[in-house]
């Protein structure tokens, strides 16, 4: 009976080492997938998820595929100012000179504004579905407007969680697509923000008017964070 | 009897033109109007004169002023009325002050100014005064307090399509505080003043 439950512990044992083995050897990319609901109006949403891995080639079609209302305008905020595209349902394509500027702005890291339009369906969920980015990744800030995001697919806080360092007077501004205004926001006094330390959820972009030049480092790996 | 109603009337036309009409104007309407945010943070100007980017000075007079370092009340008002006031005596006005004359509400609230439009732009006087009193008025007679105003063009955020976020007070004159009674009354306020003044000789003359 003993070595019965001996063998059986040492099988046990031996599997859980040849599972953990076989685990070291699988592949470190994760997919996952995010979904978001976007109202008749605008929308301020980031794309957290990779297409390649590489954090540079998604575009309009890889983020939202075809099944967009007709008339869907995506924007760009580009060099202070809104760059757009709009979706043509029956040519199953994004039209529009700044497309390139919003497929740029749909790379991790980024953001764009989406106006669903107001003839049915006013209600969309778009599945963002791509790899999640891992390590150290440096979102650049320049001084004055930009949106921006965290390249991960996570919710938190600017500065506690992201481990954002902003400038002194850095102010950071969040829509609000119930009232489709931004919400009030926040700014660095050089220690914290203050009224408090801005709250994003995944796929949520800000508009950040920073003070001076700056990067955004962050890290982010799926197994220890 | 008319003719003092009257010259009372003028005069004291000439003794509110100092204060405000802070009128019922609301501060947070959702909808189309301009927006901006209480601050001059990140101005840059370097003296008490600068037309804009400036920043809250304070002293005995202009060329002696330094820059703020300590709360103060604030307002902001357009010509339809009292947008906000920040003030000490309930609060709002704690921790305004960011030191080096920049000034920043506390709550970071987003204000909308009513009759306005997203990226237009609107004519505002911002008071600032000391103390635990309420409006800029009661200061400018008081020698032991400070007081300051400046009007100037704020332009408004929440323009284009899709908006923009709020503006802020980059448009900003220096604003420098000055004790009360250094305050030097405006030609317009004098000569209504002396318009009273002068009737009311008039009628009493008229009367012995």
């Amino acid at each position: 009976m003993r070595t019965k439950t001996l063998l059986i512990a040492v099988a046990a044992l031996a599997l859980t080492i040849a599972t953990s083995q076989a685990q070291a050897v699988y592949s470190q990319n994760v997919v996952g997938y995010v979904q978001l609901g976007l109202t008749n109006g605008y929308n301020f949403i980031a794309n957290q998820l990779d297409l390649t891995g590489t954090g540079t080639n998604n575009t309009l079609l890889s983020c939202f595929g075809t099944n967009m209302p007709n008339n869907t305008k995506a924007f760009a905020f580009v060099n202070g100012g809104w760059l757009g595209a709009t979706y043509n349902a029956s040519q199953a394509k994004w039209v529009g000179s700044a497309t390139n500027y919003v497929n740029a702005a749909l790379n991790p890291g980024g953001g764009v504004m989406v106006q669903i339009p107001a003839t049915p369906p006013t209600n969309v969920t778009v599945t963002f579905v791509g790899n999640v980015l891992q390590g150290a990744i440096t979102n650049t800030v320049n001084a004055g407007y930009q949106v921006i995001s965290t390249p991960f697919p996570l919710s938190g806080q600017c500065d506690t969680n992201f481990g954002y360092k902003p400038s002194k007077n850095d102010k950071i501004f969040t829509w609000n697509p119930s009232t489709q205004l931004y919400n009030s926001g926040s700014i660095y006094n050089g220690t914290r923000f203050t009224p408090s330390d801005p709250q994003l959820a995944v796929g949520q972009p800000v508009f950040l008017q920073a003070s001076s030049n700056n990067v955004w480092g962050l890290k982010f790996n799926v197994n220890t964070n | 009897m008319k003719k003092l109603v009257l010259s009372l009337l003028v005069t004291g036309l000439a003794a509110g033109v100092y204060g405000q009409d802070l009128g019922p104007q609301g501060t947070l309407t959702p909808g189309t109007q301009g927006t901006f945010t209480f601050d001059n943070a990140g101005n840059s100007g370097v003296t008490d004169t600068v037309l804009t980017n400036g920043m809250v000075w304070i002293g005995a007079t202009v060329p002696s002023a330094t820059l703020l370092n300590e709360d103060i009340n604030m307002s902001i008002a357009d010509g339809s009325g009292l947008i906000v006031s920040l003030l000490l005596s309930d609060g709002g006005a704690s921790g305004i002050s960011w030191g080096g004359g920049e000034v920043v509400d506390p709550a970071f609230n987003t204000y909308y100014v009513l009759g306005t439009v997203g990226g237009g732009t609107v004519s505002v006087t911002i008071d600032a005064w000391t103390g635990s009193g309420n409006t800029y008025a009661g200061d400018l007679l008081d020698p032991s307090q400070y007081a300051g105003q400046v009007t100037f063009n704020l332009i408004l955020g929440n323009g284009g399509s899709p908006a923009g976020p709020p503006t802020d007070f980059t448009g900003m004159p220096a604003l420098v505080l000055l004790p009360g009674v250094s305050q030097v009354p405006e030609p317009a306020t004098l000569a209504l003043v002396g318009l009273g003044s002068l009737s009311l000789m008039l009628f009493r003359r008229k009367n012995s």
